[in-house]
């Protein structure tokens, strides 16, 4: 079983403990590793109902077997926990060199229970794990954080650490490693009610191959997959993700104004080449995570201020969704969101929640401490998200938790302008434009979610995917189609996060399912087929929903905010259309073969996945 | 140190710190993927997304070469790189004698030995690799 390390770290913060374990064979044979690998251990260790604040919560960093090696993007950490934003399963999935380094001092996994009394952060050097005190970084942030870390321990070390969000339990506190997040669903707070600042890692051994002259063909294959592709190897391989601002707007699919609108009329100041070609203001190197091909990641400067990655949701999120068009106020907004360590998706879409409710007058200047939160209003925007990041004054606090814990503060007619599913604010594609999407941010088991799958390139854009049997062209306006397909690609975007590469790696059908699987037997010495993976990836799907049905949660948690039901998209193709959420749903669970009603897989769905044991514990 | 001509060539401006050559490189020569043992090291300078590469010159007047006591280090016939033999016995002689720090001693089974870019004996895999024709060939 090469490319994984076999060696699982365990951390208990209660005691101080720290052990070494070989992986669980069961979760590698039934869910390959990565995010599935740190889900069974909430489904087998923690008390199903647990709290995400409490003791109890298992916190964990799970690198996939391919991660470390060269196969494209193969940086990949998920970051699994019980989601205090959301309370379903929470899974952050993130790049930077941290998952490698990881890899190169031995270990798969690190698994953090229970809760220190003093801020501590977790030094590992190779076989050296220590746990030792950060009083000295607790209030620092995410920048300070890393370098006060670096010039302690050394330069080499990769830091995963939490800002001053995650230290006061901010729902929306994302995990920052040199400007890469675990960003959604609230991992930085865990971390922060864990008093776990950072984790620090220098690793100098290696990662495995079980065939390296395979390996190495397969992995040209799998290139030439990502560079054949125009679009990926053209705009985005340039500009990064932001590369998709015109299209997703020409598409009618750009949150506008919280929702109200689905074509933003003043985009053009906000296309890349502005960003890249403003010289005079900006400076944007290119970053990339570990043995990254695309390069996604930039590192963006604007003067003196270090503004870090500005990527496509960012700019979507503090950009139109809150009608803003300046690149420097959303520039300051994701400078503040970064150094604090909370969440631009979220951030973004929850100011824009509190413009609405500024502008429907159910908040007012009381409430935003002065601020004239009206759309448009940029600096207002990036000065909420600095409060936000410091839950300073009573806005900053009111909405730190994100709009949906706001809402509900504010009183029952303000919630129905929460964009929310499962209380995670729905990132940067608007419903009404992709049946699938509809589908992807309601039944996604984080809540709200972009990638669990982001499908609108299928059924919005029009790509083919013949290695997943999609041979004919969707249509994004009808509820009532066969979602067979996304039910393929949903499994294989959790392939990745099982397998340890970047979903930007098949979001636009570059690599195919087949190629991978020859990657991972490759690697591993495991032979496996793409239906084995996508089984794989099928079961930790089953078993996050079995977790969120013992944590209450049913088909009625699986439907998008009303908005999208009842006021249809203002512009653009999908001009004059709802949504017909329960059609979706109804086509989508008969595809996956889940009950209608308790959104979970039936009995039958369970025992052909082999995992009857699961079922009889939903009881 | 005088440089050759047919080496792998640099752009630093290109590079965006993948570092999948470095991986690739390991992968080649070791079967394994190892940070320590790889014939090109990029480093993050100070200031974020701006990246160094190291990697072995191909020199005319070969300076590892000159100080190697068991004249392990030898120009290749083939490829016209300059080449550490299986005959390596891991001294450490020439590490300090490359002017760029571009041998390393490694340590991937239980010997000792020097490693540095051999143009992968024809077609180097990092030129191949490298998705921003950072280096090129």
């Amino acid at each position: 079983m090469k490319g994984y390390k076999d060696c699982v770290l365990r951390v208990d913060l209660a005691s101080k403990n720290i052990t070494k374990e070989p992986l669980n064979r069961d979760y590698i044979k039934q869910y390959l590793g990565g995010e599935g690998y740190g889900i069974a251990l909430l489904w087998d260790e923690m008390p199903h109902t647990a709290d995400a604040f409490s003791p109890e919560n298992i916190l964990s960093f799970n690198t996939g077997p391919l991660t470390g090696t060269p196969t494209p993007s193969a940086s990949r950490t998920s970051v699994v926990f019980m989601s205090p934003l959301t309370s379903t399963i929470g899974a952050a999935n993130m790049g930077s060199h941290f998952g490698a380094e990881l890899k190169f001092a031995g270990y798969d996994s690190i698994v953090f229970t229970g809760r220190s009394e003093n801020p501590v952060y977790l030094f590992i050097d190779n076989d050296t794990v220590e746990l030792r005190p950060a009083d000295h970084l607790w209030g620092l942030d995410t920048r300070q954080t890393t370098e006060k870390l670096k010039e302690e321990i050394g330069s080499e070390f990769k830091i995963s650490c939490i800002g001053q969000a995650g230290e006061m339990l901010s729902k929306l506190a994302c995990i920052f490693s040199d400007d890469c997040f675990a960003g959604r669903g609230g991992a930085g707070a865990v971390m922060g009610h864990k008093h776990l600042k950072a984790v620090a890692v220098r690793g100098t051994g290696s990662v495995e191959v079980a065939d390296k002259d395979a390996f190495l063909e397969f992995n040209k294959t799998a290139i030439q997959e990502l560079r054949s592709e125009v679009y990926t190897w053209g705009p985005v391989h340039g500009y990064g993700t932001p590369a998709w601002l015109g299209g997703v707007n020409e598409y009618g699919l750009m949150p506008t104004r919280n929702f109200r609108s689905n074509v933003f009329e003043d985009m053009e100041p906000l296309m890349p080449h502005n960003l890249w070609n403003d010289t005079g203001r900006f400076t944007v190197r290119r970053r990339a995570c570990y043995a990254c091909q695309l390069g996604c990641h930039k590192y963006v400067t604007m003067g003196d201020v270090e503004v870090g990655e500005l990527e496509y949701e960012t700019i979507a999120a503090f950009g139109p969704r809150c009608g803003v068009s300046d690149y420097p106020s959303i520039a300051m907004a994701n400078y503040y969101a970064t150094l604090y360590g909370i969440d631009t998706i979220s951030a973004g879409a929850t100011v824009s929640a509190a413009m609405e409710l500024f502008e429907e007058g159910l908040i007012g200047l009381k409430e935003t401490d002065g601020l004239e939160l009206k759309f448009g209003n940029g600096e207002a925007m990036a000065e909420l998200v600095r409060r936000m990041g410091l839950r300073e004054g009573v806005g900053g606090d009111l909405f730190a938790d994100g709009s949906w814990h706001a809402v509900k503060r504010i009183g029952q007619e303000a919630e129905k302008f929460a964009m929310t599913v499962k209380g995670m604010e729905i990132s940067a594609t608007d419903p009404r434009g992709s049946s699938s999407m509809s589908i992807a941010f309601g039944t996604s088991e984080r809540g709200a979610c972009h990638m669990r799958p982001y499908a609108a390139t299928i059924d919005g854009f029009g790509y083919l995917f013949p290695d997943l049997e999609i041979n004919e062209p969707k249509n994004p306006f009808d509820d009532n189609e066969s979602k067979v397909w996304l039910k393929a690609v949903k499994e294989y975007f959790v392939v990745t996060n099982l397998i340890g590469i970047c979903d930007f790696n098949v979001i636009n059908t570059e690599m195919h399912p087949t190629t991978l699987a020859a990657l991972y037997s490759a690697v591993t010495g495991i032979e496996t087929d793409k239906l084995e993976l996508l089984r794989k990836a099928e079961r930790v799907i089953a078993l996050e929903r079995a977790l969120n049905y013992k944590r209450g949660f049913r088909r009625g948690d699986d439907r998008l905010p009303k908005r999208f039901m009842h006021e249809p998209a203002q512009s653009g193709p999908p001009a004059g259309r709802v949504v017909d959420m329960e059609t979706a749903l109804d086509r989508y669970y008969e595809a996956c073969g889940y009950d209608r009603e308790k959104a979970v897989p039936t009995k039958e769905t369970f025992e052909t996945l082999g995992m009857g044991d699961v079922y009889r514990k939903l009881k | 140190m005088i440089p050759g001509v047919v080496k792998v060539l640099t752009n630093a401006r290109a590079c965006q710190g993948c570092r999948a050559c470095e991986a690739v490189c390991a992968l080649k020569h070791f079967g394994v993927v190892n940070p320590q043992s790889t014939g090109v090291k990029i480093k993050e300078s100070k200031e974020p997304g701006k990246f160094t590469q190291t990697i072995c010159q191909q020199c005319i007047d070969m300076p590892c070469a000159s100080v190697c006591p068991v004249g392990a280090i030898q120009r290749d016939g083939f490829t016209g790189a300059v080449a550490i033999l299986d005959t390596c016995t891991g001294c450490g002689a020439c590490e300090p004698a490359c002017p760029i720090h571009a041998i390393q001693m490694t340590q991937v089974t239980e010997e000792v030995r020097a490693f540095k870019c051999d143009l992968c004996g024809g077609i180097p895999e990092c030129v191949s690799i490298c998705p921003r024709q950072a280096l090129s060939w």
